[in-house]
């Protein structure tokens, strides 16, 4: 009997705190609450820009991100802390359309769906249930398939686009893919199987993308074929997007596309741009989806393609505070394509950011 | 009698013309082409098919309204047979009377503002020169102006009007056609990366109406003036068929 409890203390002594250094992030503690200091500057910019509608930036998306800021942040802010996470929440649902969008206009309902339903799920309030059940069918219904006129060989056979334009490209389609698993959509159905094909025929990657334009880096264009930086050329924020996009859809680390977009972030790390994009485009944009996939893939440290190691946390939380303005906020100064002019969206897609970095693995 | 004929025949004339154009275009989209586009598409073709065939016979009576509105019903009206043949709505459809409507009305604000155009040049030529002009640079104003919008920051409502110039974006929303996140235009111009909101289809349409009237009633104004004077304009024959 002694030796069992002799060998329980000794798991306690040596076991437990093995276990926390597996789990630990290796960020630098000086640097991680600089971090949640930021996070809380951007939520208290943000506080400050809602309007009384509870919108931000007349938008349902913007609002929605901002209102995901709030509901993912290590603060744990619900619906019971007062107006300013009721009245974004108020603000969505009196968006809410017949045909189960959640948008303010009619030709970005993919993007508003999605994060509305996304942010609406993080409240963990049931009574949204049956309107995120709505919105996820409603994105479902929005892929490209054979009841559209695609067939399966189509470049554009799986994806999904704006809402409007029936031109379907991986943007979008991370964001839709992020909301439906966030939404716990069921992982059974043919949308996912679809989606991967779309995805695997934006990558760079010629083992596994049967169109004829695919190059061999590794990492993601736009769409299949195009990318807005030139020709079909990969760049940083659609490598993530499309890096997530795979894990979402049920590829794992094993998986060739996974392994190649990974190998492309390897040998394209860097934090000082949107790593093969025009101008600084998309750069926000870029800075959300590295810390999601950097968060969802699971090392702390990346070795980059001349060899060195770098901790992306301590990285990025760096990058973030040397650009974050005296008001709180954030905003893409040398573009504002993809709305980056707007200090609203970009200081929520910042938060978000930063959420993943703070919080544990 | 004779009028029905060649108003007939206009009409039969810009519906060719609208087929033509279309299907050389569509020939050579070759593609798989999504239903709004295909609407886009064949409405724009129907519009330049209107504008060539039907200003110059506008502008030969300039000063008639009911012969100005009656150019704009046979753009309304050709619209609406090619669309209705060549896709799959219905004559019930609303989108397709909406389309029809929209060309009428684009049609009429065309030939008002080359019919006062030809009563202040006294030239036929010059005002279809012009008119077929200011057409082309609104329409495509999505695309020249595509490379000066990003740098110059330029501000949403600038976008906004930029947009809701063109007479592309009318028909694309009267088509309910997001035309510039479609795969085209999003190639070829930052637009559709920025934030913008179309335009209102019934204040657009009120806004084609109000020039249209405008343009009209000055160049009557200007007309009554000018038969006053010795400067009146002589008629353009009517072209013998």
């Amino acid at each position: 009997m002694n030796l069992v409890r002799k060998i329980i203390t000794l798991c306690f002594i040596f076991i437990l705190p093995l276990s926390t250094v597996i789990a630990d992030d290796n960020m630098d503690p000086a640097l991680k609450s600089k971090a949640k200091r930021a996070a809380d500057e951007g939520l208290h910019y943000l506080r400050q820009t809602q309007a009384e509608d509870g919108s931000r930036s007349k938008s349902v998306g913007v609002t929605a991100l901002a209102l995901r800021a709030f509901l993912e942040n290590r603060r744990g802010y619900t619906e019971d802390d007062g107006p300013f996470i009721t009245r974004p929440v108020a603000f969505l649902l009196k968006h809410v359309n017949e045909d189960g969008s959640i948008s303010e206009t009619n030709h970005n309902r993919n993007y508003n769906t999605a994060v509305a339903i996304t942010a609406l799920q993080a409240t963990h309030n049931p009574k949204y249930a049956d309107i995120i059940q709505n919105g996820q069918k409603f994105l479902k219904g929005l892929q490209l398939d054979k009841e559209d006129g695609y067939e399966p060989s189509h470049k554009y056979y799986g994806g999904i686009g704006y809402g409007g334009d029936e031109r379907p490209d991986l943007s979008n389609i991370y964001h839709a893919l992020e909301s439906l698993k966030a939404t716990s959509f069921d992982d059974k159905d043919p949308l996912w199987e679809k989606a991967m094909t779309f995805i695997s025929r934006s990558q760079n990657n010629s083992e596994t993308n049967d169109q004829g334009w695919a190059g061999n880096d590794g990492g993601f264009a736009y769409m299949p074929g195009y990318s807005p930086h030139g020709d079909a050329v990969s760049y940083g924020s659609m490598t993530h997007a499309g890096l997530l996009s795979l894990l979402f859809a049920g590829a794992d680390k094993d998986d060739p596309r996974v392994k190649a977009s990974y190998e492309w972030i390897r040998n394209n790390y860097t934090l000082d741009e949107n790593p093969g994009a025009k101008k600084n485009q998309g750069l926000f944009y870029y800075y959300n989806a590295f810390a999601k996939s950097m968060y969802a893939f699971g090392e702390a440290r990346i070795t980059d393609g001349k060899g060195v190691t770098h901790n992306w946390r301590n990285d990025l939380t760096n990058k973030l505070l040397s650009i974050h303005e005296k008001d709180g906020s954030w905003v893409n100064s040398d573009s504002p394509r993809w709305w980056e002019g707007d200090k609203n969206l970009c200081t929520a897609w910042v938060v978000i950011a930063l959420n993943h970095v703070i919080k544990k693995p | 009698m004779r009028a029905s004929i060649t108003w007939i025949s206009h009409l039969v004339v810009t519906t060719l013309g609208a087929i033509m154009i279309s299907a050389s275009v569509i020939h050579t989209a070759g593609d798989f082409m999504p239903p709004g586009e295909q609407l886009l598409l064949l409405s724009g073709c129907s519009l330049l098919s209107a504008a060539i065939v039907l200003i110059s016979h506008a502008i030969e009576r300039p000063t008639n309204l009911p012969h100005q509105l009656l150019q704009a019903a046979s753009a309304g009206i050709s619209t609406l047979l090619v669309v209705w043949w060549q896709t799959p709505l219905s004559l019930s459809s609303p989108m397709l009377w909406k389309l029809a409507l929209g060309l009428c009305l684009l049609t009429f604000a065309m030939t008002a503002i080359a019919g006062l155009l030809t009563t202040l040049s006294n030239s036929h030529n010059s005002a279809i020169y012009w008119t077929m002009l200011l057409l082309l640079i609104t329409t495509s104003a999505p695309l020249w102006l595509g490379p000066a919008v990003e740098p110059l920051y330029l501000g949403e409502t600038i976008i906004n009007a930029i947009i809701t110039t063109s007479p592309l974006s009318y028909l694309a929303t009267l088509a309910d056609w997001d035309y510039l996140r479609g795969e085209w235009f999003y190639r070829h111009t930052p637009f559709g990366g920025l934030r913008f909101d179309y335009p209102s289809i019934p204040i657009t349409s009120l806004v084609y109406l109000t020039i249209g009237l405008t343009c009209h009633y000055i160049s009557k104004a200007i007309g009554l003036r000018q038969t006053t004077g010795d400067n009146c304009i002589k008629p353009h024959p009517s072209p013998s068929l």
